[in-house]
């Protein structure tokens, strides 16, 4: 099962971490994701999982992907 | 609810629950949801993003919060276990440090009083560190800040202010730092850089402050004003503690810190500030010269 790693700017305290995960846990494929605020990370586990939705949930949620 | 981040976490939880958010307040931490139907659906998606619904609403005086407190904790009530044990580890630590000191140092000398505000600092200081680590991974970024913040100038004052008294603005003033800077890190850090920072700079504060008030107190009441002062920050760091009880405390169950770690903290906490009372220079200055 592939793995995507997206840098994510902006994140600053475990709501974060889960208003990212709520988010980018809606995308069709999607299987799981972690996010890391202190790593400034989100980790996207899943099939056929469309980069771009994903960075489009980071930037609708009020962060910058890198 | 702390921050902007929380505001989002909590509407999109009550959206995803078929409800919608009218108005949303962190900082006076209550929502107006605006639904139909049953409200316990909305009341599991809020929980279920990590947060709770108060029993108690905002509205409800501290005053009231902390008299069911003390009730819960009388009545040892599971939700106070950690805090009990913080307190229990708290006195009995305290109590073996006093006897290991007389022990050690015989009849009362001059410094004994100090030594047992060294011990009681020791004990409550490592009693918030210990609560702090215990629920670091339930701390919102406030919360964290908060924690640093007041760890590292509690521990700054106390112990500035002791070794201040017995040594000197110098030596009070650059051991209180030190030791407020490095609780002070040691805390706050797990909310990351911002914690750290509340921390370091809580510890530069507190130990400078500390022994510069106990030094130019020496001819103005300074036995008094030491009691004043030890307790003032007790009563804080047991704010403190009361504060991670009831916010982080509600987040998930955690392990308490061993009593054997407990302890060895506080001896180590002790142990430096009687060395640095007996070894480090004295200032000519001070009254205990």
């Amino acid at each position: 099962m592939p793995k995507q790693t997206f840098k994510v700017k902006g994140m600053h305290c475990p709501s974060c971490e889960k208003l990212l995960q709520m988010d980018i846990g809606d995308i069709p494929g999607v299987k799981s994701v972690k996010a890391d605020w202190k790593k400034g990370a989100v980790e996207v586990d899943g099939d056929k999982v469309d980069a771009g939705a994903v960075k489009k949930a980071i930037t609708g949620a009020g962060y910058e992907p890198q | 609810m702390t921050c902007e981040s929380c505001e989002k976490l909590v509407t999109h939880a009550v959206e995803k629950a078929g409800a919608s958010v009218k108005e949303i307040s962190a900082s006076k931490g209550y929502a107006v949801i605006d639904y139909e139907g049953d409200k316990s659906a909305i009341e599991a998606a809020i929980e279920n993003a990590g947060y709770s619904l108060d029993e108690l609403p905002p509205s409800t005086p501290l005053e009231h919060q902390l008299s069911t407190f003390i009730g819960d904790f009388i009545a040892g009530k599971p939700a106070t276990r950690n805090i009990r044990a913080c307190f229990t580890y708290s006195v009995a630590t305290f109590l073996i440090l006093c006897a290991a000191l007389y022990f050690i140092f015989g009849s009362p000398n001059k410094y004994a009083l100090y030594m047992i505000y060294s011990a009681l600092s020791a004990v409550a200081v490592g009693g918030a560190i210990a609560l702090a680590r215990a629920y670091k991974s339930h701390f919102n970024c406030m919360e964290g800040m908060m924690v640093g913040m007041t760890v590292g100038m509690s521990a700054g004052f106390l112990f500035g202010a002791i070794v201040g008294a017995t040594n000197g603005m110098f030596v009070g003033s650059v051991f209180g730092m030190l030791v407020g800077m490095a609780l002070g890190y040691y805390v706050g850090k797990a909310c990351g850089v911002m914690g750290a920072m509340e921390g370091l700079m809580a510890g530069v504060m507190g130990g400078t402050m500390g022994a510069m008030l106990t030094v130019m107190m020496q001819f103005d009441h300074l036995g008094e004003f030491m009691l004043l002062f030890v307790l003032s920050n007790l009563l804080v760091l047991a704010g403190l503690k009361y504060m991670i009880y009831y916010y982080a405390g509600k987040r998930g169950e955690v392990k308490f810190m061993p009593p054997l770690n407990f302890f060895a903290l506080a001896l180590l906490l002790t142990a430096l500030t009687v060395a640095v009372m007996l070894f480090a220079p004295h200032s000519a200055s001070t009254i205990l010269y």
